[in-house]
């Protein structure tokens, strides 16, 4: 079934280009939180990709007629019109990792490639300890672990909290949960 | 006169103000493609999304 929404066509699209090209890619935005049962409404794609690959999507997303909003080792920031694409540089260890171990979907928007929930939450931590104005990123912290609790790693979501000194947030939040 | 009282509904707002339930069999893909184009036809104006910030924290 094809997509019915401006942002279904945009990500088929994208994901068909990067497929066509080889380029690894896999969700990690409002459609990763899709696919682990928190269904939000969103602004725009994320997709997490090779560092090593950023200069090759750079190229074919200009054909595609984005325009680069910002770059650099970390994320790149691609708009069109009204439709925004970002897209998180995979280079370290980990997320590298969660990349190669990305899951593959057969959806009604095509294959794709989607982080495991640990790994989104993970990325939304790491979003919100950057960027501490990323209010969403919390919020959708609490949803995948309230959704998600009784088939999550724990110990793998705590591993991440603790990289970024924040476990107390976990406990914080299992304990509203209980 | 009374007004009719205030909505505990929240408020479709921002990046994410509804929340719609996916049933275990359904597609959350397809679900949220079916949102997406509802809400797109609203015509919504998004806050503007800014570009990424690195505060020397990117550790994944």
């Amino acid at each position: 079934m094809a997509a019915v929404s401006g942002l279904g066509r945009q990500i088929a699209e994208i994901t068909a280009m990067l497929s066509r090209a080889g380029v690894p890619c896999a969700l990690i935005g409002g459609f990763a939180m899709a696919s682990h049962n928190v269904v939000r409404a969103t602004q725009g794609v994320d997709l997490l990709v090779p560092l090593e690959r950023a200069d090759e999507i750079d190229t074919q997303l200009v054909q595609l007629g984005y325009r680069c909003l910002h770059r650099d080792s970390s994320a790149g920031n691609y708009a069109r019109h009204r439709e925004r694409l970002d897209f998180l540089y995979a280079s370290r260890p980990i997320a590298l990792r969660l990349l190669k171990n990305a899951r593959e979907l057969t959806t009604s928007l095509g294959s794709l490639r989607v982080i495991s929930a640990e790994g989104l939450i993970g990325f939304k931590l790491q979003g919100l300890v950057n960027d501490s104005r990323r209010t969403q990123d919390l919020e959708d912290i609490r949803a995948l672990l309230r959704v998600n609790r009784n088939t999550l790693d724990l110990a793998e979501v705590r591993q991440y909290l603790q990289l970024f000194n924040r476990e107390s947030l976990l406990d914080e939040i299992l304990a509203q949960l209980d | 006169m009374k007004s009719l009282p205030n909505s505990i509904d929240q408020p479709f707002a921002n990046d994410g103000g509804i929340q719609p339930p996916v049933a275990p069999d359904d597609d959350p893909f397809r679900t949220l493609d079916e949102l997406m184009a509802v809400v797109e036809a609203l015509c919504p104006v998004w806050p503007e999304r800014g570009v990424f910030v690195d505060s020397g924290k990117m550790l994944l």
